[in-house]
């Protein structure tokens, strides 16, 4: 667990209000930034507008479901990893595609963790690498 | 007188004058030359009537005589003919010359000439007809006469009357002539006055009285016309016909004998009185007055006929029909002077008319054929009987040669008959053949007679061509009634004697030999006195012999009274009443038939008389037909019984009753018509009639009946004719023919349309019926199987045998039986083939000589249906159904080996016993109710509970059918019901259902699973928090820790569950291996750790497409089935390795046990749903399920195993293709994502 300023900016969207307040509290636990959003429109504004550096999103949201969401934020940003974090075991293939990870809810939050630690490293070094270039 | 003087004066007074007179003389002498010519054409037109009216008087002579004649027979009266004829004949030159010079007139002679030859030539026909004994008295023949001659009367008439008008004209001009004469010789008087005063009396008056000579001769003219005027006065008077002549006034001057004896006025009486006094004349059907024709003259001028249907009342107020009455105008020097009216009685002629006028239209139904042609054969005339015979109209063949009517082969026929007409002769009667416009022939008798005109030249032939066929008929109807009479008077009561025309015997009938002694034999020959010897009762005096006094007297003669017979052996015998009748035929005395009758037995035969009367009486009355008689006035005069009960019966009363009244009542009017028509016929021409079959349907009663009758017209008791009816019911007759034809049909109907080969044979075996059964089954046509021996359709090897059993059968009497034993005889085809056949023999004896019938059926159909039956009994055995066939009682007659697995009674156990009983069965609904509805329907089906042996329950589904025996009487109807097991598939039902329950469970618990795994992220995730914040205590964070390894072990068993019910749209990759892992990880949760190893030995690493939740039910299935095949502390090896089978590429799965194994019999049927070997503990259904899963995914699944205890276990190999090609959509669950 690093510094929280080095951390890195985390965009978690979730319907579930009380799950995602939670894993904003992990997160920042972990000296994160978050911001939060309970649906995709909203997610969307707040990914255009805030430099955040990796996404959480949720598959099964009212209204705009996740892999609309990612699909339009890698058209915005598409060196932003996503983690498809969701409840079902099986997603569509297509929309495994979309995403840098997929993980279920439910497997333990180091997990979740790692993964995150992991996909902004990568990020780093291919964004240190491209400005070496 | 001075001569000089004279001379001079003369020459003075006659050269001036003379020459003057001279001219006016020539004028004069001109002018009477012509009035001398016109005398002579008045004379000569008076010379032409008188000559006319001579002929015409001469031919109604001839008309006369030949009708009396035809009627009497009597040849006096041809007399009159021929003198007319010849008189006549000789006028006709004369009257042709003296009409020669008027074309006019000639042409009316001519016209006049031809009528009469017509009429002449009929007559010579008449003549010979009557000559030839034949009747030429009938009405049709005698119309014809008629109206030939009624034309000659008319042109005559027309020629005389034109004649008449030329003479009033030439009068008329004459005396023109004549005023002019007057004319000139008063001028002429007065210049020779003046003359005569110059030039002297004397010459004068020798000039005036040479002139007054020649005046005079003028006057002589003038009285021969006058004489000629006498004349014919006086033929009027002699004519026969009454003559009345009046004065200009119209009083009568003159009346002849006739005239008087017709008005019954005197000439005295007459003498002076108006004509319309004495000639009353009135219209015969309105009785008003007629213009009485002295008016009309008056009036017209001219000549005038009576208007027709006069009738002159006489002076005691008679009537009297008169007709050919003239009025013609008599005006000598110019002036109406009188009238002449010439009448005649035609009372009789009238009648006659009448009566003619009545039965032509009945001529018309029947006659002859009578054509006339010319002498080159042409058609000239045609009538009605010809159109009947021949068919030809006489439209379309007048004008053809009458070789269209001759068979080719007999045109000479034609040629010798012309020969014959040219010469003038008639031709013989000839019976030849004619052709009808159909073609057909027709046998006829041809008389051919010329026809001659005037000068007796041939201008062609008349034919008189009768149906032969016909007079064949009467001729045998002549022969019949020839034989009736000597019957009858061989057998009559009476005596006949018959004599020739010198009174020697001829003939002596039965009775006549009795009473006279004398054998016919005998007598033959003799006088009559000698054999027919007769004396006075009383004066023992010799009576006159009948016969010579019918001789010499030519009249029929009686007998005295008080005869007595004299006969042969001397025995007296009175006898009475007898006649002499004698026969003149044609007026020549023929012979005398003596009718004589014995007195003694005249008492005697009086009674027989009324006895036969009353026995012809009844047998009339009784007669099983019915007779009845129609009389003059068409009413029914007599009926018989039969009649009246039969036919007659719905017409009451019906004697007296009108008989088309009667008719009308009994049938339709158009038959009623029709049988009017015919009796009418009969009644009026005395043809007699037979009926052709006659059915109609009755109009009071509406049903069909037939009759025969006939017709004969017969002279009822008040002298008029009627007709008697014989008539036969025939309607039972008629019915029982149809019936006996329609059997006969429907017989040879059956035999021809029988599906049975029906062969008849006689006693040879020869074949004289095959029907077409027998032309089909042995291949063989009927001529060519008939007269020939039966052998060939008997194998060779059975005909002796058959033989003796045809001849065996015959000897037996017995008239129908099977032949042998069904199946044991055999037939041969035309080409050899035998089949098998079944037979029925009869024999019938028909005009002595037995016939054998045999019926044959070609069994070879149901032979092969036969060894299908007992095939299908096979199979009812074999069938895992239950069977069972109760009869009415519910007694088991029927239990087949499937009720005996079924149910686990053997079958000698359950035969007879209730299967109620037997069954304890449970029925849904009252079994009374089920029964009535097998009655009703004769099915019923419906699920049944019912016990086995062992006390176990089995639902069957039962289906009842009611067996009703074709009609075999004494078997009644029985059950038959088929019973499936039915627990099975219950089970199966129950399987399938809770598969569909846990499908449900699957996805609910998919979606609960889902809700669960939020939570569970929110827990994990607190506790993570938690842990952070509970720092370094150690109790705390043991806790928490356990808290997550809880929290994580339900993630992983609710990520499991998940797994195991998630299903997919489509397939898709799935890992073999993992998979294989994730199975193995929850079959080992459900079973005691460490009791059977699982090792997993995966070479396969790849992906193959798939449905993974199936694969996963799979594989659990296969893995549960080895973990309970294999006894604890077994080994349970799970393979996988990339394979190839059919071309594919794939993944080989094997998972092999060393459990117990499995049966061989078990392997064959282990996909088979319900088939299980874990006894009762499995549901027989997984391996079937998994089977159809792997042949979904393309894939294979085979099952290897051995029960051997040394080397047991079973390996169960699965083969997927890395591509799936499903067939089929997935049905189930879908995401609940």
């Amino acid at each position: 667990m690093g510094k929280v300023n080095s951390a890195g900016v985390v965009l978690c969207v979730d319907d579930e209000a009380v799950g995602l307040s939670v894993r904003k509290a992990v997160l920042e636990s972990q000296g994160y930034r978050v911001f939060t959003s309970e649906n995709g429109p909203d997610a969307l504004a707040l990914f255009s507008a805030e430099p955040i550096d990796l996404v959480v999103l949720d598959y099964m949201m009212p209204g705009m479901k996740g892999d609309v969401v990612a699909e339009k934020m890698k058209q915005l940003k598409h060196s932003v990893p996503i983690v498809m974090l969701s409840a079902y075991l099986d997603l569509p293939a297509e929309t495994l595609t979309l995403v840098d990870k997929y993980m279920t809810k439910g497997e333990s939050p180091t997990a979740l963790l790692e993964a995150i630690a992991e996909l902004l490293s990568a990020k780093h070094r291919r964004s240190k690498a491209t400005s070496v270039e | 007188m001075d001569r000089k003087k004279f001379q001079a004066t003369l020459r003075r007074a006659f050269w001036v004058p003379f020459g003057i007179a001279l001219v006016l003389a020539a004028t004069l002498i001109l002018e009477v030359r012509f009035l001398m010519e016109r005398a002579a054409w008045v004379e000569h037109t008076g010379q032409v009537i008188a000559v006319a009216q001579r002929i015409y008087r001469n031919r109604v002579d001839q008309e006369t005589g030949l009708r009396a004649y035809v009627l009497t027979g009597d040849t006096r009266f041809l007399e009159p003919f021929y003198e007319g004829r010849r008189q006549a004949s000789a006028l006709e030159p004369q009257l042709r010359q003296l009409v020669a010079d008027n074309p006019e007139q000639t042409a009316r002679n001519e016209d006049s000439f031809r009528a009469f030859a017509a009429w002449s030539s009929w007559a010579d026909e008449a003549i010979a007809l009557t000559k030839g004994g034949e009747d030429a008295g009938n009405m049709k023949f005698q119309l014809r006469g008629k109206g030939l001659m009624d034309e000659y009367r008319r042109t005559r008439t027309a020629f005389i009357e034109r004649e008449q008008q030329l003479r009033e004209e030439r009068v008329a001009r004459s005396r023109r002539a004549l005023e002019l004469l007057n004319a000139t010789i008063v001028a002429l008087s007065i210049l020779f006055a003046l003359g005569f005063a110059v030039l002297g009396r004397k010459q004068l008056l020798s000039l005036s009285r040479s002139f007054n000579e020649a005046l005079n001769n003028s006057e002589a003219n003038a009285a021969e016309a006058r004489s000629q005027r006498d004349w014919l006065h006086t033929t009027l008077t002699g004519i026969g016909d009454a003559v009345i002549a009046t004065d200009a006034g119209g009083l009568i001057t003159l009346m002849n004998p006739v005239a008087e004896k017709l008005t019954g006025w005197t000439l005295k009486e007459a003498q002076g009185k108006p004509l319309s006094e004495v000639f009353r004349i009135v219209n015969q059907e309105t009785h008003q007055s007629v213009e009485n024709p002295v008016d009309k003259v008056r009036r017209l001028n001219r000549a005038v006929g009576l208007a027709n249907h006069t009738i002159l009342v006489n002076k005691s107020g008679q009537e009297v029909a008169i007709d050919d009455s003239g009025a013609p105008i008599f005006g000598p020097n110019g002036a109406l002077t009188g009238i002449v009216l010439v009448f005649r009685d035609v009372t009789e002629q009238r009648r006659t008319q009448k009566a003619i006028a009545q039965l032509a239209a009945i001529v018309e139904f029947s006659g002859d054929a009578i054509i006339t042609k010319n002498l080159d054969g042409i058609l000239q005339t045609w009538n009605a009987g010809a159109e009947r015979l021949f068919g030809y109209k006489a439209g379309e063949i007048i004008g053809k040669p009458v070789t269209v009517l001759i068979p080719p082969d007999r045109l000479n026929e034609e040629t010798e008959i012309l020969q014959r007409i040219r010469q003038g002769r008639p031709s013989e009667r000839l019976e030849t053949v004619r052709l009808a416009k159909d073609g057909t022939p027709i046998r006829v008798s041809v008389g051919v007679s010329p026809i001659k005109d005037v000068e007796g030249r041939v201008i062609g032939a008349s034919k008189v061509i009768h149906d032969i066929t016909e007079l064949a008929a009467s001729r045998a109807e002549l022969l019949r009634e020839k034989e009736l009479v000597a019957t009858t008077l061989t057998s009559i009561g009476d005596a006949v004697i018959a004599t020739d025309a010198e009174g020697r015997i001829t003939f002596l009938n039965a009775e006549a030999e009795r009473l006279t002694a004398w054998k016919t034999s005998d007598a033959t020959g003799r006088p009559l006195p000698e054999v027919f010897r007769i004396i006075n009762e009383e004066t023992r005096q010799i009576v006159d012999n009948p016969v010579d006094k019918a001789l010499r007297l030519g009249t029929v003669v009686g007998l005295a009274n008080h005869t007595v017979l004299l006969t042969k052996d001397g025995r007296e015998i009175p006898i009475d009443d007898s006649a002499a009748p004698i026969r003149v035929p044609g007026g020549q005395l023929f012979g005398v038939v003596l009718v004589f009758r014995d007195f003694t037995a005249r008492k005697q035969a009086m009674t027989q008389l009324a006895q036969s009367q009353k026995t012809l009486f009844d047998l009339v009355e009784r007669a099983p037909f019915g007779i009845y008689i129609v009389d003059s006035q068409f009413c029914i005069s007599v009926m018989n019984s039969a009649s009246q009960t039969g036919a007659f019966r719905n017409v009451k009363p019906v004697i007296g009753r009108d008989f088309g009244e009667a008719m009308r009542i009994l049938w339709p009017t158009d038959v009623a018509r029709e049988i009017i028509a015919v009796f009418r016929h009969t009644l009026e021409t005395g043809e007699p009639y037979y009926s052709p079959r006659f059915t109609n349907p009755r109009h009071d009663i509406g049903a069909v009946e037939s009759y025969e009758w006939e017709l004969h017209r017969i002279r009822l008791a008040d002298g008029q004719y009627g007709v008697i009816c014989y008539y036969f019911d025939s309607t039972k007759l008629r019915q029982a023919e149809q019936g006996a034809r329609d059997a006969q049909e429907r017989l040879s109907g059956l035999i021809n349309s029988a599906m049975d080969a029906v062969i008849s044979v006689d006693p040879r075996q020869q074949i004289v019926m095959f029907n077409p059964a027998a032309e089909k089954m042995f291949g063989c046509a009927a001529s060519e199987a008939l007269g020939n021996s039966l052998d060939r359709f008997i194998p060779a090897r059975f005909r002796e045998v058959h033989r003796q059993h045809i001849e065996h059968f015959g000897q037996t009497g017995v008239t129908n039986r099977t032949m042998f034993r069904p199946g044991t005889l055999w037939g041969q085809r035309h080409n050899g083939e035998e089949f098998p056949i079944e037979a029925t023999i009869s024999q019938v004896e028909t005009g002595g000589q037995k016939l054998f019938t045999v019926i044959l059926r070609d069994i070879t159909e149901r032979k092969e249906a036969e060894s299908k039956l007992a095939e299908q009994a096979n199979l009812l055995e074999l069938t895992s159904d239950a069977i069972i066939v109760r009869d009415e009682a519910g007694r088991i007659a029927y239990w087949n080996k499937g009720a005996e697995d079924l149910y686990g009674w053997a079958r000698e156990e359950a035969i007879g016993k209730s299967t109620r009983d037997l069954l304890q069965t449970t029925f849904p609904q009252p079994l009374e109710e089920i029964i009535d509805r097998v009655r009703k329907e004769k099915h019923w089906q419906g699920e049944l509970l019912h016990t086995r042996k062992g006390g176990e329950l089995v639902t069957v589904l039962s289906r009842w059918a009611l067996v009703e025996h074709e009609k075999v009487a004494g078997v009644p109807s029985s059950l038959m019901e088929i019973n499936t097991d039915i627990s099975r598939r219950k089970q199966l039902e129950a399987a399938l259902q809770s598969n569909e329950r846990l499908a449900l469970a699957g996805r609910l618990s998919a979606s609960i699973a889902h809700e669960i795994h939020n939570p569970l992220d929110t827990v994990g995730n607190v506790l993570f928090l938690l842990s952070q914040r509970v720092g370094k205590e150690p109790g705390a964070r043991q806790l928490i820790g356990v808290a997550q390894k809880e929290v994580q072990r339900v993630t992983e068993i609710s990520k499991n569950m998940l797994s195991l019910h998630r299903e997919s749209r489509s397939a898709s990759p799935v890992k073999i291996s993992e998979l294989l892992e994730g199975v193995v990880a929850l079959i080992e949760e459900t079973i005691a750790k460490g009791s059977r190893e699982i090792h997993l030995l995966l070479g396969f690493e790849g992906e193959v497409e798939a449905f993974p939740s199936e694969l996963r039910q799979v594989f659990t299935n296969v893995i549960k089935n080895a973990v309970e095949a294999t006894a604890e502390g077994g080994e349970i090896k799970i393979f996988s390795e990339a394979a190839r089978e059919s071309g594919r590429n794939g993944v080989l799965v094997r998972v092999v046990d060393d459990g117990v194994g499995i049966s061989e019999e078990m392997q064959s049927r282990l996909f088979s749903p319900f088939v299980s070997s874990k006894e009762e503990s499995g549901t027989g259904l997984g391996l079937w399920v998994s089977h159809s899963i792997v042949e979904k995914h393309g894939g294979t699944i085979r099952i290897s195993s051995s029960s051997d205890p040394e080397d047991c276990g079973t390996t169960v190999s699965i083969f997927l293709p890395l591509e799936a090609t499903p067939r089929k959509k997935v049905v189930g669950a879908t995401p609940a994502a």
